[in-house]
């Protein structure tokens, strides 16, 4: 928990305690003369003084004590304002950066209620991560033992077992859990939650900021169902949201839970000087613009970075990079100053035990060095560090300025690094590093009353409660869709899951329907490896990620061991690995098809000039082959085919194609220039979620220069989950809309030759790349409206 | 409503149709039979009347069955209970609060619900309370016409089964009691059941009888013990649809679920009568049990064992022998080991050397080894406990591997580095 008493203990060996510390780091990377041209920018933020406040009136006089004895008789403004919100029963959202005390400014309205209620009231805490609610519920038992009650919180989620769940039930005051378990285990048998429901004063969800897109509007159904079971069992529960940094957050708020909330977003707790660097690996081949390896580039500059006085955080974006730097860094300890045993892996598919430990030794100092996924980037407490290194663009703002914020500790100074890598984004922003340092420019979304998706959680809140129509035939307590009425006698006349008697819907089936509706995020149905000597667990991957880390041949490493995967068990998602010594690691290629199954609408010009469709598709996933990659050569040293089923995906998908002779008008050919079309495709897939409110990653992309089953330039977008919820449906339907805000993208746009902004940076779109698509897109937007086509 | 969700809707009906939901483990054995598609029903053997006989109870229905106490009931008379032996109960469901069961106090319950997962869609749509009424045994039916009706009756319910001096069921400390104390629950009615006992027939019946049995549901056990046969039973799997269709204005099946579940409450009242039998063998009158005898008695015996009383468990050990057929040599061990632990290690010894001498598989292995211990302790003969040792080696690197091999060598290693140094 960052709660900011903590982090003001005694490191004997703290950063500036050291000789240099990080400003003596800064001035090194700056005055190397050999970097000096490597770092595309440095970007300072001077310290700040925080600005404090004296604790909300009328806390109750055991948690001021309880403040008190952690040293925080003051507070940070706008951990007191939140407070203050939330006393006065407002639902507040406080979107401020990584360990500025946002659970502090939760955890004391839950304590307060604790109290005044003589330990009636209870809380849920929700996490849209499994790895975080146990660190969670030790930090919080903690203080709540020491308020010296018989109170308890407790972690619920698949991992409890079974035995030990009721008492959890019966004594719980707080629980700690997470979206799916909430959907499938508490919500379904509310009966067994009565009394939580009844007491339920406040439900705490942190990390708001990723409940967006398919996921975040199926969580929006989750809380609708959740305060329906507490309004029924006569609770009435206020919100108390966190997040990171985002555009808009009360616009957030407002779609997550259906009603107004208030704000918090700035931040006024005190912040040493912060440097941040953005570091351009040297150009290897100038002409093919190829540039030094990101990763080796992050082993080489360590050293300067790590060291027995401070704490170093390295982040990469894919597992096998925090595997294969892990090991460099642990054979290169020694160099640096450290034992091998200080620097330490760290992702999600350690076992939890492992994380713990890792987690503690990040917060008590003995870890000097931590390499990892976004798996640290969420708000599991280890501490703030001293210096980050970000191998590559993580993909988003939020998501830089949630691993930036991961150092800076209270006045002290703190280093970011990130490390571009040749791919086409990271180089735009090595050009251009103030899109970095902006405000946040991307969007939430969510649509809870997504028809496929509403439809879905009515079935599983009927389950739960009968449903009851007004005198006009509404139902209340449901969001605000006019559908929902339409819903539920669809559901009771055609599907035969209700039951309508007069004014009321009663779900009237022998089945459990939380069963076989998905949340769509990623959800805990992972790959357990083994030890094949001894059955142990020594790691698991989720199933998306299985089929290009644990195929048979694989090198699977945990803290810098390496594994070969001898079986790959795909049906019971188990993998058999034995321990191996080996000089190279695996990385597999996957190839993704799209397949036109049926064709249900068309709309055209004459003679299929332009041609829109809307359809089933099949898109298939398959890992082709693997590379054996030796360490630090990074020389290949082999390949093999991966045999393994592919993932399958039937969805719903938009189409648009293009008549060959206007592809060619256009000047659309092979090659380089084909890499226009591929920039319109990308500009749809950005701009496309403003319109349906989901996140670009819920949609899919595929653009082929020759359609094989269209004979022609196609550009498929398909909704990426099981079944699709809708969206391409919607883009069908609004088109022209979003065909002219992608043209006003590219017209309005500053950049000569694209840029991540518009249809791509040049490196990925070719230099006429934007100059064709807005040829596409203006061919697209000027002429008249497209006329409905019977599919032939 | 627009058109792609309308199809959208049907193809989530047709897959919710066709998946059939994954059932928890545990209730598998039990249930293996109701697993049938309720498509597969032939309606010609049922009966096509709505159901007679309601009467109204405020809110909602129930209709009353009484039978003379003298009843039979398959071969036994309801009224057996009272001639069970004072203490079996308690033994058998390892639960002290059944010390003295009074069952002609006990309410007998049985429930139908719209399906088997739990949680709070579940409807309890016919609960069955059956209950001695001095000469009489009254069955309490509560049944939902629609499902408002159900607060009221939860409420009724609970009333009822909290006036009992206790609760007997048949797997209903696992189903029957969780479906109404949810469900009550929602309602804002106080479940009675934690200030009740609870005789949860399924355990000592599976205890007794399971591995003599194809399986552990009441209607096998009440075949194999009490001579009940039913006729045109139906099968419970198939009462959520005979519900469903009644709400939908189809009253054709709901005649049959309603003396299916007539039938079982009967039946709990004669097992239990059966089983508080089991420790004499013999019905009151003196007639032996049914059911399978050789089961019975090993299953008495490890019963004894489990309560530490050797003493108690030789004799059923005996029995078992005589009358179970197949390989004992299982059976044969345990006798040995009570044997040993009850003052007759030499008879101990002969099992074991004959279990050692007549197939080489893991019993002979452990055989061995508990002749080297024996040898080693009792005989004080270290180099014979070290011949034992050396030839339960031999044969277990035959018959086992893996672990058990390995758990088997670590033990050996450390007896024979023991007898060694003994030895000098």
């Amino acid at each position: 928990m960052a709660f900011p008493g903590s982090t003001r203990r005694a490191r004997t060996r703290a950063a500036h305690g050291a000789a240099g510390g990080v400003p003596g780091i800064v001035a090194a990377l700056r005055g190397d003369p050999e970097l000096a041209e490597r770092f595309e920018l440095w970007h300072v933020e001077p310290a700040r003084a925080g600005r404090a406040a004296p604790l909300p009136a009328g806390l109750h006089p055991a948690l001021e004590s309880l403040l008190a004895r952690h040293g925080l008789d003051r507070l940070h403004e706008h951990q007191a304002r939140a407070i203050e919100h939330a006393l006065a029963g407002e639902d507040v959202l406080i979107a401020t950066p990584t360990a500025s005390g946002k659970t502090l400014a939760y955890t004391v309205p839950v304590l307060q209620s604790l109290l005044e209620s003589d330990g009636a009231a209870r809380a849920i805490w929700m996490f849209p991560t499994k790895a975080l609610s146990q660190d969670q519920s030790t930090a919080l038992n903690k203080l709540i033992a020491s308020l010296e009650r018989d109170w308890h919180s407790f972690t619920y989620d698949g991992d409890t077992p079974p035995s030990v769940r009721r008492t959890l039930r019966d004594r719980g005051h707080v629980v700690l859990t997470n979206p799916w378990m909430l959907h499938q285990g508490i919500l379904p048998n509310h009966a067994k939650w009565a009394s939580l429901f009844r007491d339920l004063r406040y439900v705490v969800i942190d990390e708001v900021h990723t409940l967006s897109g398919v996921f975040g509007s199926s969580v929006a159904n989750v809380l609708r169902r959740l305060v329906r079971l507490a309004r029924h069992y006569g609770g009435n529960p206020r919100f108390l949201l966190s997040s990171a940094t985002v555009r808009d957050p009360e616009s957030h708020g407002r779609n997550l839970l259906g009603r107004d909330v208030r704000v918090v977003t700035e931040d006024a707790s005190p912040a040493g000087e912060r440097t941040f660097g953005v570091y351009n690996p040297p150009l290897l081949n100038l002409v093919a613009g190829l540039r030094a390896n990101a990763l080796e580039e992050a082993r080489r500059l360590a050293p300067r970075l790590c060291g027995p006085a401070h704490q170093t955080i390295f982040f990469c974006n894919r597992r096998t990079a925090v595997d294969v730097l892990t090991r460099y860094l642990k054979e290169g300890a020694r160099k640096m100053g450290l034992k091998p045993e200080e620097v330490r892996g760290y992702r999600g598919g350690y076992l939890p035990l492992l994380r713990r430990e890792i987690e503690a030794g990040l917060r008590d100092g003995s870890v000097k060095v931590v390499i990892s996924t976004n798996a640290l980037e969420l708000g599991i407490d280890i501490g703030r560090l001293d210096v980050a290194m970000l191998v590559g663009y993580p993909g988003s703002q939020a998501a830089f300025w949630q691993r930036a914020g991961r150092v800076g500790r209270r006045g002290g100074p703190s280093l970011a690094v990130m490390i571009a890598r040749s791919d086409p984004v990271d180089q735009y922003l090595a050009r251009h590093p103030e899109h970095l340092f902006g405000a946040p420019r991307e969007a939430l979304g969510i649509d809870a009353d997504n028809l496929v998706i509403l439809s879905e959680h009515l079935k599983c809140a009927a389950f739960e409660l009968p449903f009851l129509a007004d005198a006009q035939g509404a139902v209340g307590d449901f969001g605000p869709s006019e559908h929902v009425p339409g819903i539920l006698d669809y559901l009771a006349e055609e599907s035969a899951l209700l039951h309508r008697r007069d004014d009321t819907w009663y779900w009237m089936a022998d089945a459990y329907p939380a069963q076989d509706v998905t949340l769509f995020g990623n959800e805990p149905d992972n790959v357990l490896v083994l030890d094949a000597e001894t059955d142990k667990a020594i790691g698991e991957i989720d199933r998306e990620g299985s089929i290009t880390t644990v195929h048979e041949g694989a090198i699977y490493q945990v803290e810098g061991e390496t594994w070969k995967v001898e079986r790959f068990d795909y049906e019971n998602r188990r993998a058999y690995a034995r321990e191996v010594k080996t000089d190279y690691f695996t990385e597999a290629e996957t190839d993704t098809e799209v397949r036109v199954l049926r064709l249900e609408e068309k709309l055209a010009r004459p003679g299929d000039e332009i041609a829109l469709y809307r359809g089933e598709v099949h898109v298939t996933t398959v890992a082709t082959i693997y590379k054996k990659i030796r360490f630090y050569t990074r020389e290949s040293v082999g390949a093999e085919d991966i045999q393994l089923p592919p993932e399958e995906l039937d969805t719903e998908a938009f189409s648009l194609t293009l008549a060959p002779e206007t592809a060619e008008e256009l000047g659309l050919h092979g090659g380089d220039r084909s890499a226009g079309w591929r920039g319109v495709g990308r500009l749809l897939r950005r701009v496309a979620p403003l319109w349906l409110r989901c996140q670009p990653s819920d949609l899919g992309l595929s653009t082929e220069i020759k359609s094989r089953h269209f004979d022609r330039p196609a550009i498929h977008l398909y909704d990426r989950v099981m079944g699709g919820v809708g969206l391409s449906t919607s883009l069908f339907r609004d088109h022209r809309e979003v065909f002219a805000a992608a043209l006003e993208v590219v017209d309005a746009c500053p950049c000569r030759r694209g840029c991540p902004a518009c249809v791509g940076p040049v490196e990925e779109v070719g230099a006429r790349g934007k100059e064709t698509a807005g040829r596409v897109l203006h061919h697209l937007v000027r002429n008249a409206p497209l006329e409905p086509v019977p599919i032939d | 409503m627009s058109d792609s969700l309308r199809s959208r809707l049907r193809r989530q009906r047709r897959e919710t149709e066709r998946a059939a939901r994954p059932l928890p483990e545990w209730l598998l054995s039990r249930l293996d039979e109701r697993l049938e598609d309720a498509d597969e029903l032939g309606e010609s053997e049922l009966s096509i009347d709505a159901p007679e006989r309601l009467e109204e109870e405020g809110d909602f229905a129930a209709r009353i069955e009484s039978r003379c106490a003298e009843e039979p009931h398959g071969d036994w008379r309801l009224e057996e209970v009272d001639e069970v032996a004072p203490d079996a109960f308690a033994r058998f469901a390892r639960d002290a609060s059944l010390d003295e069961v009074d069952l002609r106090g006990a309410v007998y319950l049985d429930i139908e619900t719209t399906g088997l997962s739990g949680g709070a869609g579940v409807y309890p749509f016919l609960v069955a309370l059956g209950a001695f009424a001095g000469e009489e045994f009254r069955v309490w039916q509560g049944f939902l016409r629609s499902p408002d009706e159900e607060p009221a009756m939860l409420a009724a319910a609970a009333q009822r089964i909290g006036s009992a001096s206790c609760v007997v069921s048949f797997f209903g400390k696992s189903f029957d009691r969780h479906r109404l104390e949810d469900k009550m629950r929602v309602h804002g009615v106080d479940p009675p059941f934690d200030a009740l006992p609870h005789l949860d027939l399924y355990h000592p019946c599976a205890r007794l009888y399971r591995g003599g049995l194809p399986d552990g549901r009441l209607q096998t056990m009440e075949r194999a013990l009490c001579g009940v046969r039913r006729e045109d039973d139906l099968d419970g799997a198939h009462a959520p649809a005979a519900w469903f269709d009644f709400l939908a204005g189809r009253a054709h099946r709901l005649e049959a679920v309603f003396r299916h579940n007539l039938d079982d409450v009967l039946s709990l009242v004669t097992i239990a009568a059966h089983l508080g039998r089991a420790p004499h063998e013999t019905r009151a009158d003196g007639t032996p049990l049914d059911g399978p005898a050789g089961m019975r008695a090993l299953g008495l015996a490890r019963l004894a064992v489990d309560r530490g009383d050797r003493e108690a468990a030789l004799p059923w050990f005996e029995r078992a022998i005589e009358r179970l057929e197949g390989d004992l040599r299982s059976v044969r061990f345990q006798r040995a080991e009570a044997l040993r632990f009850t003052g007759e290690p030499e008879r101990a010894c002969e099992e074991y050397a004959a279990l050692a001498g007549e197939a080489e598989d893991e019993l002979s292995v452990r055989a061995l080894i508990e002749l080297a211990k024996e040898a080693e302790h009792r005989e004080r003969d270290p180099s014979g406990a070290l011949d034992r040792c050396t030839e339960a080696r031999r044969t277990a690197g035959r018959v086992c591997a893996g672990r058990a091999l390995a758990r088997y060598k670590a033990d050996l290693d450390k007896r024979e580095a023991r007898l060694r140094a003994r030895l000098g």
